[in-house]
């Protein structure tokens, strides 16, 4: 019988068997292979590690560096709502909606009496376009706090806007209960009344409305239409001017709202804020929004240009152009910038350095037709004509529909006078644009300049038409009328000639020239009494003024008046003294002198 | 048999080993704090490419106009003959031009309405029952924020399908941002009344003006807010006389259902608002959605026109108001799209139902997945899923759907508005076929 044979192994050495070997080699081969591909695969590029692990620049960097101050907070007193208030406002107001929503919900749950957090979900769900979600916080939060008078407000507006008017009438008188005379729910109850077809008492309560709170544009705006609806169409005219002057539409004052804007660090949002406040005359509140967005991202042009804007608005042109100047080298700077910039240093009266912003601008930005307006402008009032009409041209080449660069080549073209080439583009202005206003009282001035009221009424007649209650425009009709008067005058027409300032008298009753010059007339016809009353008139609504003191005293004297011809040349001589005009002072003086005691 | 099985398996149970640990180690790397940007709307889209579309330049290059400034395209067979064309206006020459299509798959433009300050809606109806189809022009006299009144109703009256005569209908008046025609008088001549939407600024309206024949029109102001963006016309409430729909913005932020009561009546009435005074309404049609025979309303939020530089906001996007009858509406919201206008409806996937695609004028171009236009696709049950059709061009600010090629599928047609920087990527209009 065969025996099995061990092999003795030598003591020196262990040699593994040939089979053992590729075994662990194999294996450890498959290993590594697998190690190494996914280290290929799932290894970000460097350039991503290099961006993810950067740290974040700016307002972002302050941003996080303050959340993770709050959420060290919150880690540190769990439970605690005034860490977390912070944080939930932080978020906020940064657009994290959902972890805002998240920690107004836990200080919902530990704090329900606060009526702040249902306040702020509401707030959540209006962002969300989440009407049922709006609602339904927006009544918590009434039925916590009855008294806070903007959540009765949205109630009021998200019932009108889901057609819902009786429920949209109990919030706006709930919330006029709380405000007294509060423009915005006296707005809705009158809307309420139109859309529930009680038309008549919607437009009595609007009436009411603007004789309590006049500077409430919408309703203006709302009115005018309505007037015109009713073919009023001069009472249309005037209301469209009071809402246009009274500003644009602003939101009602919401503390709880207002009060987390001081947690934004969004400069983009900042700056929405701020010009959002520039744009409803409400510039010093923005100022804040807008100089801290500067202060969060100095490195964006955007907030440096609202904020040179806001300055420039203020009058304050230094400060406007030190401001746009630090925008200028940032990224982005836009034309508006450049154009701001520009005209601080008109205001400043650095005409070089206005042109070389617009060179700076057109520089990054060849293709702008306003900087080449601009500069135009500027190289024509430098003497520099030949330059300034090669701007004007490329302006215009630019921008072939725009009325503006057409009618500021007209300028040019006035200013060096080439006076018939100038009209030439202000008529091509209107083409393009009928009622292109710098077109239109350009040409109204001209011709009144030249003799032709009739002429410069088919310019002014537009323009008063459109801006009722400007100055300008109310200064162009009287011009217009004493043009008029002043032809039949010509035409030795003196019937006409009166009644063509009664009639700018009807348009425009608070014309001092009007007054003034029907005061001249009736004193060359020695219709004295009449010639007393227009000067007085004219005096009244423009006080000081020589043209029209002195023949008034003059008037007073021939009838008798001395005491008011003394009061009247004192006052005169006063004012002359006041401005440094010593010859017209002179005068009165001499004047005065030689009035009987 | 069994070795080299072993050996196979635990190679590869080696080769897992290897990859877990790598990807362990991976997962335990500090991950970056919570980004603002995860919940910014681009993000949403996240949904992979389902439809795939190839552009194509047409008509007047982007370099004719420097920045192109094509404010709304219409398609439309102009000429009725049976092939549809190309209608769009565009404020930098403040021109009309039909590109028209003749034949098949051959576009040639032509302008056919000039100096029309600010055009920025086009459409063609044949108004006096001519047979031919004219132009309806709504020019707001400048495109940019002011309350001048000059707006225009413009109307390009069609001679001969060669010739267009221009017939200022309404000038001096709150600037008009849409005209279309419907016979809301019951006319039974072929005339057609207009439907006006006036935007103006501080003050504005929309008015319908009664055919009275021979070009004469009589206006009767229906709605005394400003804002008014869009003004579709359906029968909204069944009783078979044409009603009128207005997109309301400004502060206001409404739609309003202009009902048509017979006789020359209208009355208005409030049928949806966002209490948000900066939602940023921008544009709404009128499609049946659901496919219940009403007419629906979609809905566009994206317009920051106000402010310089055009910022985002998170709540841009796009709703649908559904039609419950009686002039109720439910509001739905569908997605987020920052800087959306111009929805237009069609069945975008061939599956029967009604898809909506958006385009977006304003957006955060410097981010990489900014999106200029969407598809959003539905899936039957009004539930939306975003898709991404296109990240460039930019500035996009109006999109129509429409058979061009004749075999059924939906061919888009967008137009760039370049009135903000960054001054690339800009376009002037692109067709878009289906990959």
């Amino acid at each position: 019988m065969a025996s099995k044979i061990s092999r003795a192994k030598s003591a020196s050495k262990a040699t593994p068997s040939p089979r053992r070997v590729p075994w662990v080699a194999v294996v450890g081969a498959a290993a590594v292979l697998g190690a190494g591909s996914a280290v290929l695969v799932l290894r970000q590029p460097a350039a991503e590690q290099a961006t993810e692990a950067a740290a974040p620049a700016g307002a972002e960097a302050e941003f996080q560096q303050r959340l993770a101050e709050l959420r060290a907070r919150v880690a540190a007193r769990p439970g605690s709502p005034a860490e977390l208030a912070d944080l939930a406002r932080l978020y906020h107001v940064n657009g994290y909606n959902d972890e805002a929503r998240a920690a107004w919900l836990e200080l919902h749950q530990l704090q329900p009496n606060d009526a702040r957090w249902p306040y702020y979900l509401a707030d959540l769900a209006r962002t969300a376009s989440d009407p049922a979600g709006i609602e339904e916080w927006l009544r918590k939060t009434v039925e916590i706090a009855p008294d806070y008078a903007p959540a009765w407000l949205q109630l009021g507006e998200l019932a009108f806007k889901a057609a819902r008017f009786e429920d949209a009438e109990r919030a706006y008188r709930r919330r006029l209960e709380l405000v007294a005379h509060d423009p915005y729910a006296a707005f809705g109850l009158a809307r309420v009344k139109f859309q529930t077809g009680r038309r008549t008492k919607g437009k009595q309560a609007i009436e009411e409305l603007l004789r309590a709170t006049p500077g409430f544009s919408s309703a203006h705006n709302f009115y005018a239409e309505i007037l015109a609806q009713e073919n009023k169409t001069e009472e249309a005219a005037d209301a469209r001017w009071r809402g246009t002057t009274s500003g644009r539409f602003r939101a009602a004052d919401d503390p709880w709202l207002e009060e987390l804007r001081d947690w934004c660090y969004d400069p983009d949002q900042l700056v929405v804020w701020g010009e959002i406040d520039l744009q409803t005359k409400r510039g010093d509140h923005g100022r804040k929004f807008l100089e801290r967005a500067v202060a969060l991202e100095p490195d964006s042009s955007r907030a440096f240009e609202k904020l040179g804007e806001f300055y420039l608005e203020q009058r304050e042109p230094e400060k406007a152009r030190q401001t746009l100047e630090r925008g200028k080298h940032r990224a982005g700077a836009s034309e508006s910038l450049y154009l701001g910039l520009c005209r601080a240093y008109e205001m400043l009266q650095r005409t070089a350095d206005a042109l070389q912003a617009t060179e700076d601008g057109l520089a990054i930005m060849p293709d702008s037709s306003a900087l080449y307006s601009s500069r135009g402008l500027l190289l024509g009032s430098m003497g520099r004509f030949d330059e300034a009409v090669e701007s004007m041209r490329k302006s215009i080449e630019l921008a072939p529909g725009s009325p503006s660069a057409v009618s500021s080549f007209g300028l040019l073209l006035l200013h060096a006078g080439k006076r018939d080439e100038a009209i030439a583009q202000f008529k091509r202005a209107l083409q393009i644009q009928p009622r292109f206003h710098q077109a239109l009282t350009t040409l109204g001035r001209l011709e009144l300049e030249a003799g032709r009221p009739r002429e410069a009424a088919n310019y002014i007649r537009p323009f008063f038409d459109q801006f009722p209650g400007s100055r300008a425009a109310r200064d162009l009709m009287s011009k217009l009328y004493i043009g008029f008067a002043l032809e039949a005058v010509r035409a030795k027409n003196e019937p006409a000639a009166e009644q063509a300032c009664r009639e700018g008298l009807e348009i425009v009753p608070d014309s001092p020239e009007l007054h003034g010059f029907l005061g001249t007339f009736y004193a060359h016809q020695n219709r004295v009494p009449e010639a007393i009353a227009s000067l007085e008139a004219s005096d009244r609504l423009r006080p000081n003024d020589p043209r029209t003191m002195l023949p008034l005293a003059q008037l007073y004297q021939a009838s008798g008046q001395i005491e008011n011809a003394r009061r009247l040349l004192a006052r005169a001589e006063a004012e002359a003294r006041r401005n440094g005009q010593s010859d017209a002072a002179a005068q009165f003086a001499e004047l005065l002198r030689r009035l009987p005691r | 048999m069994r070795k080299p099985l072993l050996l196979t398996l635990t190679v590869l149970a080696a080769l897992a080993a290897g990859w877990g640990a790598v990807a362990l180690y991976f997962s335990t790397q500090a991950k970056p704090a919570n980004n603002r940007a995860a919940t910014q709307p681009e993000s949403v889209a996240t949904t992979p490419m389902q439809l795939e579309y190839v552009p194509e330049p047409i008509g007047a290059p982007a370099s004719e106009f420097v920045r192109p400034l094509i404010s709304h395209i219409e398609i439309v067979d102009l000429d009725q003959d049976g092939i549809a064309d190309i209608l769009y206006c565009e404020g930098q020459k403040n021109s009309v031009r039909w590109i028209r299509q003749s034949p098949r798959g051959q576009f040639t433009e032509f302008v056919i309405g000039e100096n029309i300050p600010g055009p920025v809606h086009v459409a063609a109806a044949d108004l006096n029952g001519t047979g031919r189809l004219d132009v309806l022009v709504a020019s707001m006299g400048r495109i940019l924020p002011t309350n001048e009144r000059i707006g225009a109703v413009v109307v390009l009256e069609n001679l001969d399908n060669q010739r267009f005569e221009k017939r200022v209908l309404l000038e001096h008046a709150a600037r008009v941002t849409d005209l279309r025609a419907a016979n809301l008088a019951g006319h039974t001549d072929g005339r057609l009344d207009l439907v006006v939407g006036q935007f103006g600024y501080d003050q504005g309206e929309t008015r319908w003006m009664e055919n009275k024949g021979n070009w004469q029109f009589e206006s009767r102001i229906i709605n005394t807010q400003s804002g008014c963006i869009h003004t579709p016309v359906a029968d909204f409430d069944g009783d078979g006389r044409p009603d009128i729909a207005a997109l309301i913005s400004q502060e206001w932020e409404e739609v309003h259902l202009l009902r048509n009561l017979g006789g020359g009546r209208l009355a208005d009435q409030v049928v949806w608002g966002s209490t948000n005074e900066d939602f940023g309404s921008s544009g709404m049609t009128v499609a049946d959605v659901n496919r219940d025979g009403r007419p629906d309303l979609v809905v566009t939020n994206g317009d920051a026109l106000d402010y310089s530089g055009a910022g985002t906001r998170p709540w841009h996007g796009l709703q649908w108001l559904e039609n419950k009858g009686s002039g109720f509406f439910q509001y739905h919201r569908i997605g987020n799209q920052v800087g959306a206008f111009s929805p237009a409806v069609a069945d975008l996937d061939g599956n029967g139902t009604a898809d909506i695609v958006t385009v977006s004028a304003f957006g955060d171009w410097g981010r990489p997945n900014a999106s200029s236009m969407i598809a959003w696709l539905n899936d039957g049950r009004q539930n939306f899923t975003p898709v991404v059709l296109a990240r460039t061009p930019t500035h996009l600010i109006t999109v129509a759907v429409g058979d061009l090629d004749g075999n059924g599928v939906p061919v888009l047609v967008t137009g760039g508005f370049h009135i903000f920087p960054p001054w690339k990527d800009m376009s002037s209009l692109t067709l878009w076929r289906r990959k």
